[in-house]
């Protein structure tokens, strides 16, 4: 597996960020930076950990929850790369290796009644969402009992009753729907929250750009609330975010639309967790929307495979792959002897054999009928307008 | 004079409404004095004066609607005058999609096939025979119609682009009768000509070589010629013409036509003497329907409607375009048919369903002075009626010399078809209808 | 009952008629609220029905465009305005990769209840970048509905429509035509989508268009009956997609020949579907081939005597059916 235990002394993010992006002097906020030091210092902390400002206390019983579910995603992903080497997932796959802290995190804090929207890379949201992942599996496989009966594939999961309002597959093209998701909620004058996962890359499309500054005019009037979850991979696709903008803080370009926000470790699922649970309740009560920048790292390929030496080095994410999320969790619950080994291997015998199902299911499954190529396609009667 | 104008205020604007003037014709006005107050369904505004001078005349009064960049006043300058105008009030209704629609040549309008023929392709002459290559150029609907009614097209003329066979041709023939597969049709089958081919062919008559002779020369005949001699010479050879004549007097029916015409004289109808023979002719079938029938090969077919034929000289020769259901039609009615179908068959738009379907022919010289005439009847038709002129008589009435107008009426008729007796009766009510000719308009 | 009305009226009741059902119905765009809109369709509603009901955008149509498919996708009844359709170019992005598909890659999960309307089509001197016909762009994609309606009754009982359908509905107005008048009926006149409407009845050719072209074929029409004597049918389709072959056919087979006219340009259009859609259905009762009449293939031009001859003409719409007919061009 892919995940790697920290060896020796473990750099922050931050520190793995700077030997990657040669950033300006202002990437740290004042105050953020500080908070977030002190927070990998506390790391190592028995099985209750107190965080300096507004730190909440996780539970161990949490954190192997925790645990469980990022196996889950991590267990899920590499037989889905298993799967597309193998010629049974077909068109793009884009997978979640190393961001799992980032969406097990947010999801953490999902009420029912919440919306989920993300682009392509969009299997973890979907299976920590509660999805099946059978029928997750069978999606990628192209199956007709995938969960959008194999009408979209792996950018397109859909479990609309469970909250996932999909997956898209343009990049930035999702986040007005997001906005708007979240002005529905407070029209229609519920509680709910939309947690709007977008990619560094995106943040370079005009989508984004009008969806932000329609979220912080909507959010002056408490009608926008969205918590925009920037998952920071540090490359859209091959380019890295230094090479796309200047200004390489991309929680502060939120700033310009009046939209508080702030960055967190997104390697660290107890960082993610806390700023999850602080973020979206602020949300949940004021209606305005807010930005979290979770500075992350893929440490699989874009898709299923890419030019993995051309943009980045081994080292660098040798480097990373130090801070896996998995692996440190793993550390940080046998150093506190919440569980050993065998409790680990247990876990991932426990998810391995789930997703052995679900990848037999997929494999098993037949395909969609051919009549399920013209459904679907208008709500209401004249559903077809061609000839069949 | 400067104009003043209805402004466009709006990018979609058409007409603006004159609210209020706010000055009087008369009034002296400087540069940048308020005018007027318009109103479009989006703005409403104030209308400066562009022009010093004094308001000569307002065009458009409050109320009215006005298109934009019509004038709407003028203002005089010194030593102006005021040009004539004879449009009063500037009322133009908006009418829906006012939007102009003149406009040259630039747009594209373009046909799904390469053949799209120009402007020379499309005259109605008809051109290159179908078949000439081998293979009938024909509509669609054409060669669907062949297929249903067995027919021939090589014995087809097509009259649209390139010689294509389009639907009028093979409805005309199948008018005539002539393009059965296997029949003996000649396939010259003229579009403008509706003449019904004769069941058989007839005997061309046997004709001189020109003679060339000094102070002669040869003129060509028009394929209409042609294919009227053919028919001509087959009818007179082939159906057996009986004649019979009444002569009618028509004083009653001339005043009554002249109060008809006085009294409708507003409403631009001019009944002819012609529409009211054609009307008698019509009534009177109802009592003598075999006048108003057709030979055909399986019979005499009696038609319930008579549809009426008029035969209408052309320069290239002649044609019966066809006025339906007469018996039926008011004396305008009629009028205004005959009217329309002879300007349009002279300038050569009829359609072919206009000179289709004759089943009784009206044929009149009365312009021309002539005293009687008899003319060919037009196959498979039974009956052709010839009017003549008017001419002035003495009769004596109750024993005193009185002055009456009378016409000659000639029955030319099939005798397969009806016998004298027959034929004679039906002129006696033809008579009878025009000499009581209140029940014409009955 | 039915009262003359503009097309302007006649489109605001229709929205109106949609608010007052639902209030999940709110109207979205520039200027719509407190301006009245620029071509003042909205005109007086943020009085009635504030400012949620009647929401100011900020110039940003990608922006409230995916917004409002994200409300949509909630439950929300959203009307769009495209000050002009020239614009949605920049929400085009939104219309078809999340208005258009979205329904069909969540395996069915989720509707787009949207209507997004606006004037379409040239015709006042607005130049290259704001003239546009979009029916056959829009009309292209499965999942968007197309309509263009032309009559004040129509433009109100088909935004009615609009709004109570389950679908993106691409609502293309004649925006040349917003002051015309005519007779609209009172309450609901839903006019149902996919169904053309015989503006002129007629037996020896058919004139097919929609939207403001169709009141040209109505002129053709008169000119070609005082002129040549010829009964010209005209339909105006007035539903795009879905597209009512049936009318049209049913026209042809009546008749034998048609001429579909479109202020957009020929390549790709709708008259040249109108043509496959005739030689398919109607091939044997053609008695000659279908021609289009189409815009001039430029960018629109600002000149009004360019503009003009840059748009289909009503001596091109007659010639064109004197040509189909075999007579004589004048």
């Amino acid at each position: 597996m892919l995940w790697n235990r920290p060896m020796g002394a473990i750099k922050t993010v931050y520190e793995v960020v700077k030997s990657v992006i040669l950033f300006a002097g202002s990437y740290l906020q004042e105050g953020r930076g500080d908070s977030m030091s002190a927070e990998n210092e506390n790391s190592g902390n028995g099985d209750v950990e107190s965080r300096e400002e507004g730190g909440v206390a996780t539970s161990t019983d949490r954190l192997v929850d925790l645990y469980r579910n990022m196996v889950l995603v991590r267990t899920f992903e590499e037989a889905c790369q298993k799967g597309f080497r193998q010629g049974k997932v077909g068109g793009y796959t884009h997978v979640y290796i190393g961001e799992e802290a980032v969406a097990t995190g947010f999801l953490d804090s999902f009420k029912e009644g919440d919306k989920v929207i993300t682009a392509y890379r969009d299997h973890p949201h979907a299976l920590l969402l509660g999805s099946d992942p059978k029928e997750v599996m069978a999606e990628l496989y192209g199956k007709g009992t995938g969960l959008v009966k194999g009408k979209g594939g792996s950018m397109h999961l859909f479990d609309v009753e469970r909250g996932m309002m999909g997956g898209y597959g343009i990049v930035g093209g999702h986040i007005p729907l997001g906005v708007g998701m979240a002005y529905a909620q407070r029209y229609q004058e519920t509680d709910h929250i939309t947690q709007l996962y977008l990619g560094d890359g995106s943040m370079s499309q005009g989508a984004f750009h009008e969806a932000a500054n329609l979220a912080g005019l909507w959010g002056k009037g408490g009608m926008c609330p969205c918590v925009f979850i920037v998952e920071n991979n540090q490359y859209g696709m091959g380019t890295s975010v230094e090479r796309t903008t200047a200004m390489t803080d991309l929680a502060a370009k939120f700033d310009a639309y009046g939209i508080e926000n702030e960055k967190v470790d997104g390697m660290d699922i107890e960082a993610v967790l806390e700023c999850a649970g602080r973020v979206t309740e602020q949300v949940r009560e004021s209606g305005k929307p807010y930005a979290v920048e979770a500075l992350t790292y893929r440490t699989a390929p874009h898709g299923a495979a890419d030019f993995f030496e051309k943009y980045r080095t081994k080292e660098e994410v040798k480097e990373w792959r130090q801070r896996d999320p998995i692996g440190l969790l793993e550390q940080k619950l046998l150093d506190s002897e919440t569980i050993d080994e065998d409790g680990l291997q247990e876990i991932k015998d426990e998810y391995k054999e789930q997703i052995d199902e679900a990848v037999s299911f997929a494999d098993e499954s037949e395909e969609p009928a051919i009549e399920e190529l013209y459904t679907d396609v208008y709500s209401g009667e004249d559903e077809y307008m061609g000839e069949e | 004079m400067p104009e003043v104008i209805m402004p466009k205020m709006g990018d979609a604007m058409e007409e603006g409404t004159i609210l209020q003037w706010l000055v009087g014709e008369g009034d002296e006005v400087a540069e940048g004095d308020a005018l007027v107050e318009i109103e479009t369904d989006k703005v409403s505004m104030e209308l400066e004066a562009e022009d010093a001078g004094t308001l000569a005349q307002i065009i458009a009064q409050d109320g009215a609607d006005v298109p934009v960049g019509d004038a709407i006043a003028f203002i005089q300058g010194e030593g102006e005058e005021v040009p004539e105008r004879s449009e009063g009030g500037g009322e133009a209704e908006a009418e829906e999609g006012g939007e102009d629609g003149g406009g040259g040549g630039q747009a594209t309008a373009t046909e799904t096939e390469e053949e799209s023929g120009g402007a020379e392709d499309t005259g109605g002459a008809p051109q290159a025979n179908g078949q000439a290559d081998g293979n009938f150029r024909a509509s669609p609907i054409v060669k669907r119609l062949a297929q249903e009614n067995d027919l021939d097209l090589s014995k087809v003329d097509g009259s649209g682009p390139q010689g294509r066979i389009v639907e009028r041709d093979v409805r005309a023939a199948m008018e005539r009768g002539d393009a059965q597969a296997g029949g003996e049709a000649d396939g010259n089958a003229e579009q403008a000509e509706s003449a019904p081919e004769q069941p058989a062919a007839p005997q061309q008559a046997k004709a001189p070589a020109a003679t060339g002779a000094p102070g002669t020369e040869l003129m060509e005949m028009t394929k209409m010629q042609s294919v009227i001699a053919e028919r001509m010479t087959a009818a007179k050879q082939t159906v057996p013409h009986f004649y019979a004549t009444v002569e009618v007097e028509v004083d009653d029916l001339m005043a009554l036509r002249k109060q008809i015409n006085g009294q409708l004289e507003d409403q631009g109808v001019k009944i002819s003497v012609n529409d009211f023979v054609m009307k008698a002719c019509a009534l009177a079938v109802a009592e003598h329907p075999k006048l108003n029938s057709l030979w055909t090969n399986d019979g005499i077919e009696l038609h319930e409607t008579v549809n009426m034929a008029m035969a209408v000289a052309l320069d290239a020769g002649l044609i019966t375009p066809v006025i339906k259901d007469t018996a039926n039609k008011t004396l305008s009615a009629i009028s205004a048919a005959s009217k329309d179908l002879a300007k349009r068959a002279r300038e050569g738009g009829l359609k072919p369903e206009e000179y289709q379907g004759g089943t009784i022919t009206v044929s009149n010289m009365g312009m021309f002075g002539v005293e009687s005439f008899s003319a060919i009847i037009n196959p498979p038709q039974a009956a052709i009626i010839a009017v003549s002129s008017i001419l002035q008589r003495v009769t004596v009435k109750d024993g005193e010399m009185t002055p009456v107008s009378t016409m000659k009426l000639t029955l030319s008729a099939d005798h397969r078809i009806a016998n004298g007796a027959e034929g004679a009766q039906y002129m006696a009510e033809v008579k009878r209808l025009m000499e009581s000719p209140m029940i014409l308009v009955a | 009952m039915a009262e003359t009305k503009t097309y302007r009226e006649a489109l605001r009741e229709g929205m109106v008629h949609g608010m007052e059902q639902d209030e999940n119905v709110i109207l979205m765009g520039e200027d719509i609220g407190v301006y009245g809109g620029t071509h003042l369709i909205t005109d007086g509603l943020i009085d009635e029905w504030g400012p949620q009901r009647v929401m100011d955008t900020p110039i940003s149509e990608g922006g409230f465009t995916g917004a409002a498919i994200g409300m949509a996708m909630m439950g929300m009844r959203p009307i769009v305005e495209m000050m002009t359709w020239n614009f949605s170019f920049l929400a085009a992005d939104q219309i078809i990769q999340n208005a258009a598909k979205v329904r069909y890659f969540s395996g069915g999960q989720v509707k787009v209840p949207l209507v997004i309307r606006g004037p379409n089509g040239g015709g006042v001197q607005l130049s290259a970048q704001h003239t546009h016909s979009l029916e056959s762009f829009y009309g292209h994609f499965p999942g968007l509905k197309v309509v263009a309606p032309v009559t004040p009754n129509d433009v109100k009982g088909m935004m009615i429509t609009a709004i109570n359908d389950d679908n993106p509905v691409i609502f293309l107005e004649a925006g040349a035509l917003y002051g015309t008048k005519g007779e609209v009926e009172e309450g609901d006149n839903s006019v149902p989508f996919g169904k053309a409407r015989v503006a002129r009845e007629g037996d020896d050719v058919t004139l097919i268009a929609y939207g403001r072209q169709v009141n040209l074929c109505l002129r053709a029409a008169e000119t070609l009956e005082e002129e040549d004597g010829v009964s010209a049918e005209v339909i105006d389709l007035r539903s795009l997609r879905p597209f009512d072959e049936d009318a049209i056919v049913e026209s042809v087979e009546k008749t034998h020949r048609a001429v579909a006219v479109q202020e957009q340009w020929r390549w790709f259009g709708v008259a040249s579907e109108v043509a496959a859609i005739i030689q398919d259905r109607a091939f044997d009762y053609l008695d000659a081939p279908v021609i289009r009449v189409s815009g001039a293939e430029v960018p629109a031009p600002y000149a009004r005597n360019l503009e003009v001859a840059g748009f289909p003409s009503e001596d091109q719409v007659t010639n064109a059916a004197r040509r189909v007919l075999y007579i004589e061009e004048k």
